[in-house]
């Protein structure tokens, strides 16, 4: 072969067009973060869950000026905006003026709690009490911003999310101010919370500071709440679900963190049969067209022209939650997430993600719900469903998850001349369990060995 | 702004979001209507008010806003304090069940509600109600299991199922409920039941040869009961005829016999039969099938499994 045929060959293989609009998804989140439209009203309360899915989705395209990652210098060549440091303190103060109670233990979800007219003469209120989900969002968006947790009482967080936790061992979403009342649903959203709050502020290592039933808290998730057919619902005989998979699971690995191999824990707590059913319940979920065709009646289908493949030939698979139901973006993640957390068997290193067919997941996802236009993604396929900022994040996570996995199984050679994974390459590497930059775990990790030689 | 019309609130001085100024992060854009009624509901709440103008604040609320995690504790108080017919409030709560059907919150509300009444019998309709508006709801079926249990109404409950599974066979949730439903009471489930659940689920099998739904609800109940999978094993072979493709030849695996397989599920389970007695050839012919076949999807799956038996094999030896 002729070298210049060759180089030639091998430029076009570099232009390799990516299907991941990386830009628009920044400038998506840019604008989210300055302003949520009017129709996110019914998400006001939650408003913590969304500062942190815009700062958590910046983080992982690579805007935020904290980047310790391996594969920081692919992103370089991006030319991406930059959020300053400046702005980073901004939002740092703003989650702790609007939404740290003032007894410094705990987070609420939203600034439209607080009962007082400025954080200053803010005073206890019995319907403004900590929550369990507001703390773990608030602590994860603080750790990507890389703040120390210097503003928060530790012990007094432990007490507050130790609190959280029932005598069945499930968690509440807090406890109302005033009197013991557990308020919140009875699953295991806020186990999770809990669970990942506890870790980031290495609440397992504070000499004589409160801890969990962490038995009570393993026993609910496996003996009550997983389904017969292998997946985990929200309580007994519940229906199994993507979401609350993941909650259990993510529960069982944040638990164990950094006490065992990754992935040892939660194979330990689910015992090898149990594992092997949550596996295969999990990767049963990716579905193709096909499958969905013949499982919707006509009017549930949403695009009855959609094909397993796109006109270019890309196979197309992404997750549902629960058996039978339509794909939607955020179950590649709650699925996919479950599957990172998961060995393939006991004591293999190897996670049950790449057991699934990610490239075919990363590919629905990029050619179904993202939008190219705006940016974002959206919760289902079809012309008229619009982006929203939490099925962007969950969009942009599954698609780091399924990079990484990439990464080890395919090799960065040969993501970048493939159409699917070449745009990829620019996000972080992600941590399933914590939902957050690797390179922020890592960031965890060393505040939590400075408390911990601190103490000594 | 009913609250605003019906009501004097001279003495209430509204309390304004502390959103931090011009640093907001992630600021939404309120209605003028919701961001007014969030000041009086956070200056009455502040003082913990029970008054009938603070009950219909929170109706207004709610309204714009049924997922404000504690609206609702705020109002149960207040109707308990204030003694109000709680018939009304199920009829009120009905509305809004209707208006916000993912809402986790109501489900909660309409438990306190029905335990402080001790009468259920306005709610099977209701949720009956709310399933046609959405037959897979998590949050009804989940409040429908508390009901069941809670007023011991187990009677009704699989005839139920074989109704929501006439008109759709691959409903999981009704599934879910049916083993709730079977499996879920204190005593034990006699033998003469468990054959008929598992013939009852073999028919819809039929019906719908893929449906995991169902295939996993015959597992499961197989598996709850102690019976061995082989039991399945003619059931599977005349959904899919492995014996013709087996032992493979060239083609076998790709052209011939499509006719004899209307279900990858049934392949998956003759693996496991096959594997269970060592019979590997047989278990990783079928693993074959569905990885370069009919379940292309999950091929790095079921090439796992087929590592999986020889290494398994391998330590045997």
């Amino acid at each position: 072969m002729p070298a210049q045929t060759a180089l030639a060959q091998e430029q076009a293989r570099e232009q390799t067009r990516s299907l991941f609009a990386h830009q628009r998804h920044a400038r998506f989140f840019n604008f989210h973060i300055r302003m949520l439209p009017v129709q996110y009203t019914t998400t006001d309360t939650v408003r913590l869950a969304f500062v942190f899915f815009c700062i958590a989705a910046l983080d992982t395209l690579g805007c935020l000026p904290y980047d310790d990652s391996e594969e920081k210098e692919d992103r370089e060549s991006y030319g991406l905006p930059k959020v300053s440091e400046e702005q980073c303190a901004a939002w740092r103060d703003w989650i702790y003026d609007t939404c740290l109670l003032p007894s410094r233990d705990a987070f609420r979800c939203s600034p439209a709690l607080s009962t007082g007219p400025s954080a200053d003469t803010d005073t206890p209120n019995i319907y403004d009490p900590g929550h369990a989900a507001g703390t773990y969002f608030a602590l994860a968006t603080l750790l990507i911003l890389r703040d120390d947790f210097s503003r928060i009482d530790r012990p007094a967080m432990m007490r507050f999310l130790s609190s959280c936790q029932r005598a069945d061992g499930s968690f509440a979403t807090g406890v109302l101010l005033g009197s013991n009342e557990h308020f919140g649903e009875r699953d295991l959203r806020f186990g999770y919370c809990a669970a990942a709050a506890r870790w980031i502020i290495g609440g397992d290592e504070i000499p004589g500071a409160a801890e969990f039933d962490l038995e009570a808290a393993r026993r609910y998730i496996v003996a009550e709440c997983v389904a017969y057919d292998g997946g985990i619902g929200m309580g007994g005989f519940t229906e199994s679900h993507g979401g609350l998979s993941y909650c259990g699971v993510g529960t069982l690995e944040l638990l164990s963190r950094g006490k065992t191999a990754p992935r040892e824990a939660v194979a330990e707590a689910m015992g090898e049969e149990g594992l092997q059913e949550l596996v295969r319940w999990c990767l049963m979920h990716q579905t193709t067209v096909a499958d969905e065709r013949e499982a919707f009646t006509d009017e549930e289908e949403s695009e009855s022209e959609d094909e397993d493949e796109d006109e270019d030939g890309l196979s197309l698979a992404g997750f549902n939650g629960r058996f039978n139901k339509p794909s939607d973006t955020c179950y590649s993640f709650w699925v996919g997430g479950t599957l990172a957390m998961l060995p393939s068997r006991t004591h293999s290193t190897t996670s049950a993600l790449t057991l699934s067919d990610v490239r075919s997941n990363a590919a629905f996802l990029l050619q179904k719900t993202q939008n190219t236009l705006l940016g974002g993604f959206a919760k289902c396929p079809g012309r008229s469903v619009q982006p929203d900022a939490l099925h962007a994040f969950f969009g942009i996570a599954a698609l780091a998850l399924s990079a990484d996995v990439a990464r080890e199984e395919v090799g960065v050679e040969e993501m970048k001349r493939d159409e699917v994974w070449c745009g990829l390459l620019g996000l972080k590497g992600f941590d399933g369990a914590l939902c957050i930059p690797a390179d922020a775990v890592r960031y965890a990790e060393g505040l939590r060995r400075g408390w911990r030689e601190g103490y000594v | 702004m009913a609250y605003l019309e019906q009501y004097n609130w001279d003495d209430i001085a509204p309390i304004p979001q502390n959103d931090g100024g011009e640093n907001a992060v992630a600021p939404i854009a309120y209605s003028d209507e919701y961001r007014i009624a969030m000041e009086y509901l956070r200056a009455v709440m502040r003082v913990n008010e029970f008054s009938d103008r603070a009950l219909k604040l929170t109706e207004d609320v709610i309204y714009m806003n049924a997922a404000h995690y504690t609206v609702w504790q705020y109002r149960t108080r207040i109707l308990f304090a204030l003694d109000k017919d709680l018939c009304q409030e199920l009829i009120w709560v009905e509305g809004v069940g209707r208006r916000f059907t993912k809402n986790y919150q109501i489900w909660n509300h309409r438990e306190v509600i029905i335990e402080k009444l001790g009468d259920p019998s306005r709610e099977l309709p209701f949720i009956e109600s709310m399933l046609e508006l959405d037959s897979k709801n998590y949050h009804v079926w989940s409040y429908r299991q508390w009901l069941v249990r809670r007023f011991d109404l187990w009677a009704t409950e699989v005839p139920f199922t074989d109704m929501m599974l006439e008109l759709d066979v691959r409903n999981n949730s009704a599934w879910n409920h049916r083993f709730f439903a079977i499996f879920g009471r204190a005593e034990a489930v006699l033998s003469s039941v468990v054959d008929d659940e598992i013939e009852f689920t073999k028919s819809a099998i039929f019906t719908a040869p893929q449906n995991p739904s169902a295939w996993n609800y015959l597992l499961g109940v197989l598996k709850k009961s102690g019976r061995p999978l082989s039991d399945l094993e003619q059931f599977c072979l005349t959904l899919s005829d492995l014996t013709k493709t087996f032992p493979a030849t060239s083609s076998s695996t790709t052209t011939s016999h499509e006719e004899d397989i209307l279900s990858a599920r049934a392949i998956e389970v003759l693996a496991e039969i096959y594997a269970e007695r060592n019979d590997f050839p047989r278990a990783t012919h079928a693993w074959t099938l569905l990885a370069e076949r009919y379940d292309c999807v999950r091929e790095n799956y079921w090439n796992f499994k087929k590592r999986s038996a020889v290494s398994r094999l391998a330590g045997c030896a």
